[in-house]
């Protein structure tokens, strides 16, 4: 398999405090990889270093990130904006904060397709969209294209701005918690969108969870965070049924299951 | 004959907006709770199941239908009748962070239900201390504000103070489904503990059964305003009959995305 993605002794500082130690994870082309941890244990940090939108008080202390053969930290601000957006996308657990309030989701699928291609006239947009949102699995995405995103459910925004990031067909799709705010219905069928996403598309996805189910449906390989650092990682099947690091152990036995001895008599 | 039954909800109906807004929350709920028992509520968003803990929390007035306690049916527009009841009945809910006041002192926070029931004794120091005490915090938290703790140590401060007035039944919605897995258990089982020392029942709301199941002796699975099936906690991974009910069995998950 081809390195995508290739993060080296990766150290980040938040203020004076070190968040991420020494973080080493490759990613290849296609593949899902699950980062799996607790809250604070630094794995966000990484996915927003990787995007390029850490808060000023985040400091890369040490470290490469290598997308493609290219050292994104060697890059200057105007071409890591080039990047992000279009072959790297990024999705969020909030779906409400992917979306501005005031727009109808239509006009912010217009703004993200023009500002790509000023050429591009409106109603081409729209149908682009329209076809992004059928893709996954919207119904009458004309009408939705009219809607403001309080109108829509957190499932159909999700998908809404999962379809936005797909439109530049980026290569790598990094999605932070994007269903743990949602029933777990619902997340369910979002996992299966990326899922399918990945099949159709062979767009490689990074995703940051909490959740070893969610890792367990959908990642190829997962690695394991504690404190800023990478305790275990393989493929999943492996680190999930025979881990060897105590925290993993201690993060799949405090999975809720159908099975185990209820709390209370 | 009912002795033995602490809350219960008879054909409660409620109704949001008007005209081409109109919608049906609840299309006549009836749950039971029996003293000594806790029982969970499962559904969809949107399936009422939140609007019926807002009842049950006394917040929110039903369009129709009945909410009693020990026998006694409460009275939505009598405040002593609401107040009465809130010494027994008090609510929990999903995201810590909102039910605090950024400018508030977690002693403030805690203090705040017994100063307004007139149960304070002194600075109320002691008894603050005391009630992080039952969530296994320790007394440095009282002078803190709530961004300078994490979304587990706030969930036990919301725990904390829904026990100042020793109430007989905590309502939770969505208790940690904002929390990461590790202090979902921790938070599960402080509940499960609080539940037993003082023979509490709890009415948890959610949408994970796996999560739901550990803190219950029955469930009830609501959809689109309607209870459709009603299951033993222990035996529900067998008994359930509705596909419904079985879309949040967590095996769900696997068996959706692998067919998609």
């Amino acid at each position: 398999m081809k390195k995508l993605l290739d993060i080296t002794n990766l150290s980040i500082s938040y203020g004076n405090k070190p968040t991420v130690k020494g973080v080493s994870l490759r990613v290849d082309e296609g593949e899902i990889h699950c980062l799996v941890g607790g809250t604070g244990s630094g794995k966000s940090t990484i996915l927003h270093a990787i995007a390029g939108i850490s808060s000023k008080a985040v400091h890369i202390t040490a470290g490469t990130i290598v997308f493609d053969n290219t050292d994104l930290l060697a890059l200057d601000e105007k071409k890591r904006r080039q990047l992000l957006g279009s072959r790297i996308a990024l999705v969020f657990q909030n779906p409400e904060s992917y979306f501005d309030s005031l727009m109808t989701v239509g006009d912010q699928f217009v703004e993200f397709l023009q500002y790509r291609n000023p050429a591009m006239k409106k109603e081409i947009c729209l149908e682009v969209s329209a076809r992004a949102l059928r893709e996954m699995r919207l119904d009458d995405p004309e009408r939705l294209l009219k809607l403001y995103p309080f109108e829509l459910s957190g499932g159909m925004l999700q998908r809404s701005s999962i379809a936005m990031a797909m439109l530049t067909k980026p290569k790598l799709l990094l999605a932070d918690e994007p269903t743990s705010a949602l029933d777990i219905v619902t997340q369910a069928k979002i996992l299966g969108e990326l899922k399918v996403l990945n099949k159709n598309t062979g767009t490689a996805i990074l995703m940051v969870t909490h959740n070893m189910k969610v890792a367990e449906t959908l990642a190829d390989t997962v690695s394991v965070m504690y404190s800023g650092k990478i305790v275990e990682s393989g493929d999943t099947q492996t680190v999930l049924h025979h881990p060897s690091n105590d925290y993993t152990k201690e993060l799949i036995r405090s999975m809720p299951t159908m099975e185990e001895a209820r709390l209370i008599e | 004959m009912n002795d033995n039954i602490l809350l219960e909800t008879r054909e409660l109906r409620q109704i949001y907006g008007k005209g081409r807004d109109r919608l049906e929350a609840l299309k006549g709920v009836s749950v039971k709770v029996h003293s000594g028992e806790s029982i969970g509520i499962i559904g969809l968003s949107g399936c009422g199941k939140s609007t019926l803990l807002r009842i049950l929390a006394g917040l929110e007035t039903p369009a129709s239908g009945t909410v009693q306690f020990r026998g006694q049916t409460l009275d939505f527009d009598s405040r002593k009748s609401l107040r009465d009841y809130h010494r027994k009945v008090q609510m929990v809910f999903q995201n810590p962070m909102s039910t605090f006041s950024p400018y508030m002192t977690i002693q403030t926070y805690l203090l705040e239900s017994l100063r307004s029931f007139g149960g304070l004794e002194g600075d109320g120091r002691e008894q603050a201390v005391a009630l992080l005490k039952h969530v296994e915090l320790d007394e440095t938290f009282l002078d803190r504000l709530p961004h300078q703790l994490s979304g587990g140590q706030l969930q036990r401060v919301v725990i904390a103070r829904a026990l100042a007035l020793n109430p007989e039944v905590i309502l939770l919605d969505e208790p940690t489904s904002a929390l990461d897995i590790l202090t979902q258990r921790a938070i599960l089982e402080l509940l499960s503990q609080i539940a037993k020392e003082r023979n509490m029942s709890l009415i948890f709301v959610g949408h994970n059964s796996s999560v739901v199941r550990l803190l219950s002796h029955r469930v009830y699975v609501m959809e689109t305003g309607r209870i459709v099936e009603e299951l033993f906690s222990e035996t529900m991974l067998q008994d359930a009959k509705e596909p419904y009910t079985r879309q949040f069995f967590p095996e769900n998950l696997k068996k959706v995305v692998y067919n998609y």
